[in-house]
Parts: C-alpha cells; structure tokens; sequence
C-alpha cells in the first residue's frame, strides 16, 4: 500500500519513561492499556493511540499521538507502580538518547 | 520553578524509607518535601542528607472536635507544615476555620461555607493524586474533586496539589502531578500554582 505523504500522516510525539519496580514487557503493555481505558474509554484510547516501542524491563519509549500528551503522560501517571517520563521528544531518535544519558547517569533510579 | 510535595508519609506508618523518598524526589524535580505522619505516627527527628530540602510536618487526626484543637495547639510550634487529615464534615468545618492549619488533606466533599472559611482563613484545600491513582473509588473521588474545584475557585480559596504517598509506587513527579490534576478539572496554569506556589506560601517561602 502507498505510504500517506507526510502532511497527512499523524503527528506523534515520544515519551521516554522508567517505572519501578522492573517488569516484564507485556504485564506493561496490559497495564498501559487496562489504565488508558479505564481511564478514558475506547473512545478516546483509540484517539491517543498507545504504543510502546521500546521496553528494557526498566526503562522504555512509548508513542502517541501530538496532541494527546498530555493524556497519555496522566494514563502513565495513573499505573499502579512508578512511573516517571523522563521526556518527552518528537523524534524516536531523540528520545533514545534521551534514554542512554539517563540510563548512564545512573543505572538505577528509584532501586 | 520549584516544585513541593507536602503530604509524604514515611516508616514506621507505611513502608516508605525518607532518605529513599529524598533521592528519589531530588530526582524527579522536587524542590523540597514535606514529611507528614499522621499524629499518632508523629516523627521528631529524621535524617535528611540527599540534598533536598526536607520539612517537618504532621497530618493531625481526630475523631472529635476537642481533640483537633488540643492537638492544633501541640503540634503548631513544632512543625512547619500542619495538615488535618480531612474526613468527617465536622472536622473539615473545624480544620478551615482555624488560621493555624496549612491545609486540609483529602476533605472528601465540601460545602460552599467550609470554602468561604478556606478563602478567609488561608487554608488550603488538598487535593490528592494517590486517590486517582488507586481505581476502586476513583469515580467518586474524581467527581469529589471537581466540586471541591469549583467552590475553590469561588470562593478563591488556595488549592494544594500533594501525593499522599503511602507507598513509594504512589509518588510522582511534579510533570505527571499536573497531567493528573487535568483529569478532575484543573488547567496547567492551576496545577502548576497549586504544587509549587501555594506550598511555598505556606512553607514562608
């Protein structure tokens, strides 16, 4: 299929977050999504479009859509564990760096 | 900005560690924390290394109206940040129409004349993230909130935005504080007032 040209395409932007304690990559993606939609419904989940691209157990990036950060950042903030963006970027590329300085400032946060 | 959390309850109440609550709040961008056991948890002293400004609280609770008073009057010169452990409409009407109290955590429901005497008094309203965060009664709590939001802004009583951490998975940054105060009403500017200004005020900062 044709890719959508850029200026029709969605605007996402990239949260790069750590939780604690550590945890294995599809019990976060149950809680993301069990949070976001209890949360807000299927209504507006399927507007912020959850979606996590990296997960190391500790530290991850996920994705949603430019205008809902705000939503997706209060849907994190409302998981039953810690969780803290670290920041948020408009690139996946951006983030991961991001993520390895935060990662080598220090190897854990909360433990 | 500087960012407080003034509503923090540490071992031996709950399971937090204070000098692992300091840490981990001088990372995520706190400017200062409030220690905040309730009364009977009361703490003197605690250890506070991590570079964080770290102030002597309680959170006073009573079951009658009397016993608010006498322990108002104990606590007061003791400690910088004095809360009531909001719950019984009795004591909430006593706790915001008493100057000496900073602010009153978790209220439950109020009424327009507890928030007149909240304006007059300067006593904050708290409003309190761990109860979102939990979902068993998030509705209720949620549609308490944007009452207690609404007679606030009326009645132009100060708002504080706390963690009422009891476990250190209850925490959070000032960051996601402010995007959970959005899901009860609060816009960005309110939040951000209420986290960091109002908790300076109160702190004399």
């Amino acid at each position: 299929m044709k890719k959508l040209p850029p200026s029709l395409r969605e605007k996402r932007r990239y949260m790069a977050f750590e939780v604690f304690p550590s945890m294995e990559r599809s019990a976060l993606i149950q809680e993301i999504l069990l949070s976001t939609r209890s949360l807000y419904g299927d209504v507006e989940t399927s507007e912020i479009k959850p979606w996590l691209m990296d997960f190391d157990g500790k530290y991850g990036i996920i994705r949603c859509i430019r205008d809902k950060t705000e939503e997706m950042r209060a849907a994190l903030a409302s998981l039953p564990f810690f969780v803290y963006v670290i920041t948020l970027s408009g690139t996946i590329k951006k983030a991961r760096v991001r993520l390895d300085e935060e990662r080598r400032k220090n190897g854990h946060l909360a433990g | 900005m500087r960012f407080f959390d003034l509503n923090i309850h540490v071992y031996p109440e709950t399971s937090i560690r204070t000098d692992k609550i300091c840490k981990l709040a001088k990372e995520v961008g706190y400017f200062g924390i409030a220690i905040t056991n309730h009364s009977d948890f009361f703490l003197e002293v605690y250890a506070s290394d991590a570079n964080i400004n770290v102030y002597k609280g309680v959170e006073i609770k009573a079951d009658n109206i009397s016993e608010l008073h006498n322990l108002i009057k104990k606590y007061r010169s003791k400690v910088d940040v004095l809360a009531v452990h909001g719950s019984h409409k009795d004591i909430n009407r006593a706790a915001v129409e008493s100057p000496n109290v900073d602010f009153l955590a978790h209220p439950g429901r109020l009424n327009h004349v507890m928030a007149r005497f909240a304006s007059e008094n300067e006593v904050a309203i708290g409003f309190n993230t761990s109860e979102i965060i939990k979902r068993d009664k998030r509705v209720k709590k949620l549609s308490d909130m944007k009452l207690n939001l609404k007679l606030a802004r009326k009645y132009n009583a100060p708002m504080i935005l706390t963690s009422c951490a009891n476990s250190i998975y209850e925490f959070r940054a000032p960051r996601e504080m402010i995007a959970l105060a959005r899901l009860f009403g609060m816009n960005k500017s309110q939040a951000t007032y209420a986290i960091s200004n109002t908790p300076a005020k109160i702190l004399g900062l």
